[in-house]
């Protein structure tokens, strides 16, 4: 598997002015005065995504089925791709936080109250986000996915705004109050990560099962 | 070392249908035209495909349940498939000293510059033949007990062709290594291989050691008469000509001997090939 994993790092490093660029823009916005929150997810979802692209640069030319004939399984190959997605995630969390630093001390940036707080839960959004784009992936293909996610999107702001209705409709009486607000930091950091560990390992779990049934 | 028993794999109008085996210590080869099924053989022995029926196994375990250890005894080649094309030769080393225990990136190296591969240059930017190169020399990188290489020599020129397969020559030495290779290109395997497995719309049409082909078979030309009197019994294929028939037999010696008035010719694998596809 750490075979795989050098393979990931040395497509990453083919895209090198890409992840360079990213890095300026990155620093921009955040000596730019933008919201480091935004930032964070903006660094975070392009480095995040760019595990989810190199199963597509594996499978181009159908170098998927040569990768299979590596002393590797197919669980070991999802496995990684997953490593490589925290892998990213975390780097880009790393430099964004040092932006972060960087910005509050010239004083660009106003950090979050609870910063670590903050940055576990974007992370695990990012990583759930990811997760499914991964999963959609190895479902449909690069090209197939994105229009997959494409409709995903639009049902879930078709459902967001359902309930925006239905709320305003109600005019405040909802029947399910579940009081955000009254809750301490800690108990939603824990919540969202939890959320996000199941989601992840659900999408892992299916990664797995289309891996294993995929014929190349 | 490998072995496939009653191999079936359907594909629409296409059906695959093997049963092969690779002895310790033979180069076996999978001959036959573009689309016969060499490469859909290759995929079932690598579980690339889930065959429908048959088993295949390799090393004595059961292809599908191959840990990573036995995988490491596998030289992969395909056709069709290798690393990502935005890789280089120093990328592709790193990840096979990452994968093999056994692979030494010095002699990879060395491999590789002696076969005019650039190190720093991206695979897309390779010719034909300099990637059939480097997935040969991949397969052959680290090792392995077996070799699986699907049509390694096409888009070769002559000079390279010779070195690979002079390569692959060696890597037999001793006795120790087996080798299952395809082509398309009769002479190849001619040349190298133990036996032969003759392949044609996803079934197996001959399996013949390699010397018995060359020694033993032999070609009939006959005219309509003498076809008509002739001792059938040792004729594997016909084929219409237009001065009569042209017939395959694994008995030469014995029309000769016994049919004085037959022009018997010493066959060639891809006249073998010929009889044994187009005609009946």
């Amino acid at each position: 598997m750490k075979g795989l994993l050098v393979k990931d790092l040395c497509l990453m490093a083919t895209q090198k002015r890409f992840f360079i660029l990213i890095l300026g823009v990155g620093a921009l916005l955040t000596f730019g005065g933008q919201d480091i929150i935004f930032v964070m997810g903006y660094m975070m979802m392009v480095f995040g995504l760019f595990s989810g692209s190199t199963i597509s640069y594996d499978d181009m030319n159908h170098g998927m089925g040569f990768l299979m004939t590596l002393p590797v399984s197919r669980k070991q190959y999802v496995r990684s791709k997953y490593l490589f997605m925290f892998l990213m995630i975390a780097v880009s969390l790393v430099v964004s936080v040092l932006f972060s630093f960087l910005g509050s001390t010239v004083g660009t940036v106003m950090l979050p109250q609870d910063m670590v707080g903050t940055a576990i839960v974007i992370s695990a959004v990012m990583a759930v986000l990811v997760s499914v784009f991964m999963v959609l992936i190895f479902k449909f293909g690069a090209e197939q996915a994105r229009v997959v996610i494409a409709v995903l999107a639009g049902i879930g702001f078709f459902v967001a705004w359902i309930f925006q209705f239905i709320g305003e409709k109600m005019d405040g009486k909802l029947l399910i109050n579940l009081n955000i607000a009254n809750l301490s930091n800690e108990v939603v950091v824990l919540g969202c990560v939890g959320i996000a560990a199941f989601v992840i390992l659900v999408t892992y779990i299916i990664a797995v099962k289309v891996m294993e049934n995929k014929e190349f | 070392m490998l072995r496939l028993n009653h191999v079936k794999k359907a594909y629409g109008d296409f059906t695959l249908s093997v049963s092969m085996e690779v002895k310790k210590g033979y180069i076996t080869g999978i001959i036959g035209r573009n689309g016969a099924g060499k490469s859909t053989t290759f995929k079932a022995v690598l579980s690339l495909i889930r065959p429908d029926e048959g088993e295949v196994t390799i090393f004595g375990k059961d292809a599908k349940k191959l840990s990573g250890k036995d995988k490491e005894q596998l030289g992969v080649a395909l056709s069709e498939a290798g690393f990502s094309e935005y890789l280089r030769v120093t990328d592709v080393a790193k990840i096979m000293k990452n994968c093999y225990r056994q692979f030494d990136e010095n002699v990879f190296l060395d491999r590789c510059r002696n076969f005019d591969l650039p190190e720093n240059k991206q695979i897309k930017e390779f010719s034909t033949g300099m990637r059939a190169k480097l997935k040969v020399l991949c397969a052959m990188s680290h090792k392995a007990k077996l070799l699986l290489l699907d049509e390694p020599t096409a888009g070769l020129d002559v000079v390279a062709r010779d070195e690979l397969l002079d390569m692959m020559r060696e890597y037999m030495e001793d006795g120790e290594h087996s080798i299952l290779i395809s082509s398309h290109i009769s002479t190849d395997l001619e040349g190298l291989c133990d036996d032969l497995y003759l392949i044609h719309d996803g079934k197996i049409l001959l399996h013949e050691e390699t010397d018995k082909l060359l020694s033993d078979y032999g070609m009939l030309k006959v005219s309509e008469e003498q076809y008509q009197n002739l001792d059938k019994r040792f004729v594997l294929g016909t084929l219409k000509e237009s001065y009569g028939y042209r017939l395959l037999t694994n008995e030469k010696q014995y029309y000769q001997e016994n049919a004085p008035q037959v022009v018997v010719e010493k066959s060639s694998v891809d006249e073998v090939i010929s009889v044994m596809t187009r005609g009946e």
